[in-house]
């Protein structure tokens, strides 16, 4: 989760990339910029768009596959692809073959067949109908799977802080907040440090066999608990240091973010989104017979 | 083996007073770990299902946090599966959400039957005797590695079915995975509590009552 591209700045000396809670994101991206409200009110009605558009009795594949491609582009205009390719796309790639198989193996439905096999008793078959559910439910779910991504890869922890104070959220539940995002960071550079050190003392990496992982996570459990409370009576101390407990409020951030008209558009095409996923399926209005011949 | 250690132990919301500002960095602090150990079950342990991870880390600590720091814990439990096994890992806002009631759920049992009735019946409720006691070992195992994790798989399955990520027809089999994995992962439970409960207890971290 951690970046030195947090730290590149231009020629002026101003931040080219900031810091976020995954990875880092354009400075001077209109996504990375809007506000956090709007962020989770886009978040919040495209994944409800989606999900209706994926659970319909015919999937809608190509308002799903529309979500998608705005999706990558909002993720390109903030310089996060790059991340998602790097870190995500194997994971996200072996889940979305799991997906498909799941859905051709026990969505047994149709008659055009493209491929069947007797495995003993069982019949199984491929059919364009099946295949096409198969595919309009990859295309909803990596919808969904990668605006999550975007939304994580352009907020920053302090912009979250921001958006609780201007919500009027007492300091303490503000702070407690900011320390577990905070903390994120700290206890995954201690597991990586418990690893090595493991490591070096002739510890075993990838054992396949399930009990032997349990085993191998259980030597990595014990340090890092007792890390975990290290951390937490230094902080604790380093908290009452600096008068934590009778603090009343945060100091005010730097830079507030307000709601401007890039905001507007922004919510104003996820209800449009929305509107559409309810009253109809771009799919079959669009010809629905010919995107499953397709296949 | 001292039977009445656990009595100080109840279900009273405020046993100990205030939260001292080295518990109140600790709960923060854990919940971060359970949302990095969510994370690392979904993107580092096979992936057997859609939204379905086989081993799933944070389990384990949850259920010890829970014993230690009681609602606390069952927040983790819950913030850990949205965030770190949901949102990080690329799972929409709502399906996260809901999903998550299949961790919260089970801790919140965990968290009731041990402070509650398995208190009184002599069971230790930081669950230091596990692995030293018949009676408190049939009780990890039947609760916790079963009845709780159970409601927690087929409810979270269920979840996947109705937003239409796992076909209806998969659904026993989708459980069937959930419950599994976790059951193994449950090990590691006992053990991590027979370690550091003292740990704990020394530097008078737990919570008398579910929140303080």
């Amino acid at each position: 989760m951690s970046d030195t591209m947090a730290e590149r700045k231009n020629r002026e000396g101003q931040k080219k990339y900031l810091k976020t809670i995954l990875f880092s994101a354009k400075a001077d991206s209109v996504f990375v910029n809007l506000h956090p409200f709007t962020k989770f009110a886009l978040f919040f009605i495209l994944s409800i768009a989606v999900i209706l558009a994926m659970t319909k009795s015919h999937p809608d594949l190509v308002f799903s596959l529309i979500v998608f491609i705005v999706v990558l582009a909002l993720l390109l205009e903030s310089g996060t692809l790059k991340y998602v390719i790097k870190s995500y796309l194997s994971l996200l790639f072996v889940a979305f073959i799991v997906f498909l198989i799941w859905w051709l193996i026990f969505n047994q439905i149709g008659n055009s067949i493209l491929f069947s096999m007797h495995i003993g008793n069982y019949y199984f078959k491929i059919t364009r109908e099946s295949l096409y559910v198969g595919v309009a439910k990859v295309f909803g779910y990596a919808a969904m799977a990668f605006l999550t991504l975007l939304i994580l890869m352009t907020t920053r922890d302090v912009d979250i802080v921001d958006a609780l104070n201007q919500l009027k959220v007492p300091f303490k539940q503000t702070f407690f907040i900011s320390l577990i995002f905070r903390s994120l960071n700290i206890m995954e550079e201690d597991l990586e440090s418990i690893r090595h050190a493991q490591f070096a003392r002739g510890g075993k990496a990838a054992k396949k066999n399930p009990l032997s992982r349990v085993k191998e996570f259980l030597a990595l459990s014990i340090p890092l608990t007792a890390l975990m409370i290290k951390r937490a009576v230094e902080m604790g101390s380093a908290l009452e240091a600096r008068g934590f407990s009778k603090s009343k409020k945060l100091s005010e951030p730097v830079v507030k973010k307000r709601i401007g008209s890039a905001d507007y558009l922004a919510i104003i095409f996820s209800i449009i989104a929305l509107y559409i996923s309810i009253t109809m399926n771009v799919t079959n209005v669009l010809g629905g017979h010919i995107w499953t011949s397709l296949l | 083996m001292n039977d009445s250690y656990g009595n100080e132990y109840s279900l009273k919301l405020f046993s100990g007073g205030k939260l001292s500002t080295t518990q109140y960095a600790l709960f923060a602090i854990q919940i971060a770990v359970v949302i990095l150990l969510s994370w690392l079950g979904v993107i580092a342990t096979p992936v057997v299902g859609p939204g379905i991870g086989f081993l799933y880390w944070a389990y384990p600590f949850f259920i010890v946090f829970t014993w230690w720091w009681g609602l606390w814990g069952v927040l983790a439990a819950f913030l850990g599966c949205f965030i770190g096994a949901g949102l990080l890992t690329g799972l929409p806002l709502i399906p996260s959400l809901a999903f998550s009631i299949g961790d919260l759920v089970p801790a919140l049992l965990v968290l009731l039957f041990y402070r509650g009735f398995l208190n009184k019946i002599g069971v230790d409720p930081l669950g230091r005797d596990i692995t030293k006691k018949k009676m408190s070992a049939f009780w990890f195992v039947f609760w916790v590695m079963g009845i709780t994790n159970i409601i927690g798989g087929l409810w979270g399955v269920w979840v996947l079915v109705q937003l239409g990520f796992v076909p209806a027809n998969a659904y026993w089999y989708g459980a069937g995975l959930w419950i599994l994995g976790d059951a193994i992962v449950l090990i590691i439970a006992p053990f991590l509590a027979r370690a550091l409960t003292p740990i704990v207890e020394r530097f008078g971290l737990t919570t008398k009552g579910i929140i303080s």
